[in-house]
């Protein structure tokens, strides 16, 4: 396995992209030993974070949303970005079942705290977003040959 | 995502097919309300899930929704056969305490539930 590897994908604020997605991370990070559980949450976490770009950060009209993710010492990194309105309040918006919408569930972020090991928001009002997680595999096995 | 919805007695059995999110969560919402708008004797509502492998919170968001709709009619939202994804971001969002959730769904399980034909 490669010891760094990336990827930087950039798609419109369309709802169908959001499946197209997270079935990307989900792929990328299958480089590394993610269990399926594992991958279920990344693939969790990742939906939640460019569904909020895409409903919070561009309130549904036409914006583009940047996808990167890395690997390195085997830890996947997936960054989510959007130039949209900002967030006013973060801490507020990261509260359990904090929504500004009716009809939304508000666990957006709960779910990306929840599932991914590490969760870190930058938000600028009038700017953007965006939206940094990381997770390593909780099962490291050994290299081959040492079993 | 495919939904096909039919009422049995008073009870609207819905088989779904596909990842349920935020490009879908607005037809799987008019499909169940259309029938709950056209019949009022209906009380609950089966979600059966074997086919849809992954929930996330726009798709909580509509079974939330349903199970309120249903609760004002004195009915129950039941969710059948859950992936694991599915099952673990209803426990985390609290609402698997309020659907029930059915494992294991046989369409014969609607008799036995009390679910009659009228």
């Amino acid at each position: 396995m490669a010891e760094s590897n990336y990827i930087k994908v950039e798609f419109p604020s369309l709802p169908e992209n959001v499946g197209f997605s997270r079935a990307l991370v989900s792929a990328f990070a299958s480089q590394l030993d993610f269990t399926l559980p594992e991958l279920d949450e990344i693939r969790t976490a990742t939906s939640e974070a460019v569904s909020n770009a895409i409903i919070h950060g561009y309130e549904n009209a036409q914006g583009v949303v940047t996808l990167e993710a890395d690997i390195k010492s085997g830890v996947l990194t997936v960054k989510i970005i959007d130039q949209g309105k900002g967030i006013e309040d973060i801490a507020a918006a990261k509260a359990v079942q904090y929504t500004t919408r009716p009809g939304r569930y508000g666990l957006g972020f709960t779910f990306m705290e929840a599932f991914m090991d590490s969760l870190h928001v930058e938000s600028s009002l009038g700017e953007g977003t965006s939206v940094t997680m990381t997770k390593h595999p909780e099962t490291v096995r050994p290299e081959t040959g040492t079993a | 995502m495919i939904i096909n919805a039919e009422k049995i007695g008073t009870a609207i059995v819905a088989r779904i097919q596909g990842e349920l999110d935020m490009a879908n969560a607005d037809q799987l919402r008019a499909s169940i309300d259309e029938k709950l708008d056209q019949y009022e004797t209906i009380r609950d509502v089966y979600l059966i899930c074997d086919a849809v492998p992954f929930i996330d919170s726009s798709g909580l968001a509509v079974l939330l929704g349903r199970y309120r709709k249903l609760e004002e009619r004195g009915g129950k939202l039941f969710i059948a056969n859950p992936s694991p994804q599915a099952r673990r971001v209803m426990e985390l969002s609290g609402l698997s305490k309020l659907v029930g959730i059915c494992d294991n769904w046989n369409p014969a399980d609607l008799q036995q539930r009390g679910v009659t034909n009228g």
